[in-house]
């Protein structure tokens, strides 16, 4: 018995290595291939990559603002993950950011302005909560109930996201003072977040890491995240097992939405102050990323998201330093995408292989714990 | 465009060149899934078409030109998604997500220094005799070329998927790749072409929303209409036929949305913006509840990845 704990223990460990290194060389033949078309288009890469390297990691402030572009993209990739582990793909979570903000911004802007900052901020909290979980409740119950794919209802509903936050701050919300600018007028006071002092850092990152921390124990320690898991990987034996499947289906859409709307909710709340137009750059498609290249892992989302706000934050003071479009930031995580994606069946794979070797090399104890599929390429 | 025609009478009319971009790319799609081969990247594809149309047009004041290239960037594109999903037989839904993101931020790179830019249009032309018909005359027969084109396309592609040799092979390796494999079907290269093909059209369509629709290049032109044609190819169960109502439904909405605000209505144009994606979602769930007993119109081996058997 002994022995088998640590052969599973082994290959985990060989299993999570190989993933990770899979991530991380996409990450880099991204880099690589996007250099090539940098130079293409007349740009000299490597300037460019260590100007965003050193205004995404150089010093103090540099990281404090990755951590702040971090914030949102790590709330979204979790939303993402929630919603994978049942299977689920849920591209939506940049609707719910956009849900999260204005169910915010009503609270931000209705409560008296005297109200106590921990009241005001725990009801814009959860009332962005509440709007994130509506949003993405229109593609769970129709997945549910109508079998709709809820990958195409949840990205037509990032469109119509827009649309509302676009009518609301060009009509009832904008602000009344400065009528050219379509943004609602500041919050008051007490609906700011809490800051770091000295940065921009708000409590929105610490939520966000908390969240993830919980999460991974949600998923990895409990009766309910195992449950899941058996639903994403194979929804015929959970269902066979008689697990509730629709209701962990629409509890995971959610939680998604509602963990994503949190996004919304923090850069209104710390970072911008009021509603306004172009509130996420597409936050929401990054964390998708992230959610994919940390493998629906939330403690590696956590790393991952602060990884890819550097790029987000570098590439954004390029802007203006080296009139780089922050375009090339997706061109950048689009390639990122497709080297992961390519890489994946043949990563699996390899890892197939090297466990293969593994036990035929180690005790016949270790044959046992061979899939089925495996065995007949053994005895071949 | 034409005051003097009566309201309606505008709204079909604009619902036709509305519909049409969304159409071209719905019935693309229809051909590539099909094939079993789901390619979600289609927004991004309509968008590099659109800006290749536009460069093109930009430089050479070719037309004709213009649209084959950008079908060929296309058919390119197509081919990549597939290299992905066949040869590496990635997830294909990520794939299509991430060919997107990529695609977006390419074209929004290059697309800053056309922004604005004059191009060869193409202008209308009205077919003669056809054009004298009531009603029907002004709304079907006095468009433009395209638009003429996509009334062939839609009984070419229903022709090829049902009625030639290729459109079996289609449907056999849609359905069951192995068993079509075993009848000496190539299962790799039909999904190829049929992915590639299915492209193309997407990005006539895009070209179609930048020489004719906007008449020029505009960051993120497609607004969403790749995903619509997603959605419309489940509304349709892919028939190229029922294709042609949803995007009409769709080009309808949106030439409502658009005649309305000219009209100066009430309405916010941004709610008003919203109906198209709405009718879209709600098409969707419509065609659920009518077709739950037809679940068989859906490919079976739809956006499984085949590995072939040595």
């Amino acid at each position: 018995m002994y022995g088998r704990q640590v052969v599973k223990s082994i290959r985990a460990t060989q299993r999570a290595l190989i993933s990770i290194a899979g991530s991380l060389v996409s990450i880099l033949c991204g880099l690589i291939a996007v250099g090539l078309f940098l130079v293409v288009a007349g740009r000299d890469p490597i300037r460019i990559y260590s100007g965003i390297f050193t205004s995404a990691f150089g010093d103090g402030f540099a990281l404090s603002e990755t951590l702040v572009a971090a914030t949102p993209v790590m709330f979204c990739a979790l939303g993402v993950a929630v919603a994978a582990r049942v299977g689920l793909m849920n591209i939506g979570v940049e609707g719910q950011l956009l849900a999260g903000a204005v169910g915010s911004t009503f609270i931000a802007l209705t409560l008296p302005a005297t109200m106590p900052p921990w009241v005001m901020l725990s009801l814009m909290a959860v009332t962005a909560c509440v709007c994130g979980a509506i949003w993405s409740a229109i593609p769970a119950l129709l997945k549910v109930r109508l079998n709709v794919n809820e990958t195409i209802v949840s990205l037509l509903l990032n469109y119509v996201a827009v649309l509302v936050v676009e009518f609301l701050i060009h009509g009832p919300w904008q602000d009344p003072t400065t009528s050219s600018w379509p943004q609602t007028q500041a919050f008051p006071a007490s609906a700011e977040l809490l800051h770091l002092p000295g940065s921009r850092i708000h409590l929105g990152f610490f939520i966000a890491v908390v969240i993830g921390l919980v999460l991974s124990l949600v998923l990895t320690r409990t009766k309910v995240g195992f449950r899941a898991n058996v639903i994403g990987q194979n929804p015929e034996a959970a269902k066979y097992a008689h697990y509730r499947v629709n209701r962990y289906l629409i509890i995971a859409l959610l939680v998604s939405g509602a963990v994503a709307a949190l996004a919304g909710f923090s850069q209104v709340s710390a970072i911008e102050g009021r509603l306004r137009s172009g509130l996420s750059p597409g936050y929401g498609y990054t964390g998708f990323l992230v959610a994919w290249l940390a493998r629906q892992n939330p403690l590696a989302i956590i790393v991952t998201a602060v990884l890819l706000g550097g790029f987000l934050s570098g590439a954004d003071s390029l802007q203006l330093s080296e009139k780089l479009p922050f375009a090339t930031v997706n061109i950048l995580q689009g390639a990122i995408f497709l080297f992961l994606l390519a890489s994946e069946t043949s990563l699996k794979n390899l890892a197939f292989k090297l466990q293969l070797r593994m036990a035929t090399n180690a005790e016949p104890d270790g044959l046992a714990l061979l899939p089925a599929a495996g065995a007949s390429e053994v005895n071949s | 465009m034409n005051d003097s025609l009566p309201f309606w009478v505008a709204v079909a009319a604009g619902m036709i060149r509305c519909a049409t971009p969304v159409l071209l790319a719905t019935v693309g799609e229809c051909i590539t899934e099909r094939s079993g081969v789901l390619n979600l990247g289609l927004e991004g594809t309509m968008l590099a078409g659109a800006l290749s149309a536009v460069v093109v047009s930009y430089y050479t004041h070719s037309v004709v030109l213009a649209i084959a290239i950008a079908m060929l960037v296309g058919a390119i594109i197509g081919l990549l998604h597939a290299c992905i999903c066949i040869k590496f037989q990635a997830n294909q839904v990520a794939s299509g997500i991430a060919m997107t993101i990529l695609l977006s931020g390419i074209t929004a790179f290059f697309g800053a220094d056309f922004v604005g830019k004059p191009i060869q249009s193409v202008v209308a032309i009205k077919l003669p005799f056809l054009c004298d018909i009531p009603l029907i005359g002004p709304i079907l027969f006095n468009q433009d070329p395209l638009v003429y084109l996509c009334y062939l396309i839609v009984p070419l592609t229903y022709w090829l998927i049902n009625h030639t040799r290729f459109g079996l092979s289609l449907r056999a390796v849609g359905e069951e790749p192995r068993a079509a494999a075993a009848a000496g079907i190539q299962v790799r290269r039909v999904r190829y072409i049929s992915t590639m093909l299915g492209a193309a059209l997407a990005a006539l369509g895009g070209a179609y929303l930048s020489l004719v629709y906007a008449q020029g290049w505009i960051e993120n032109i497609t607004a969403g209409r790749g995903w619509v044609a997603v959605g419309l190819v489940v509304f349709a169960a892919w028939n190229p036929w029922r294709a042609l109502i949803g995007a009409y439904l769709f080009g309808l909405a949106v030439s409502l949305q658009l005649r309305l605000q000219a009209a100066g209505c009430e309405v916010s144009p941004y709610l008003l913006g919203m109906l198209p994606y709405l009718l879209v979602i709600s098409v969707m769930a419509g065609s659920s509840i009518i077709g739950r007993k037809k679940a068989e119109s859906v490919p079976t081996a739809l956006g499984v990845s085949y590995a072939e058997q040595a």
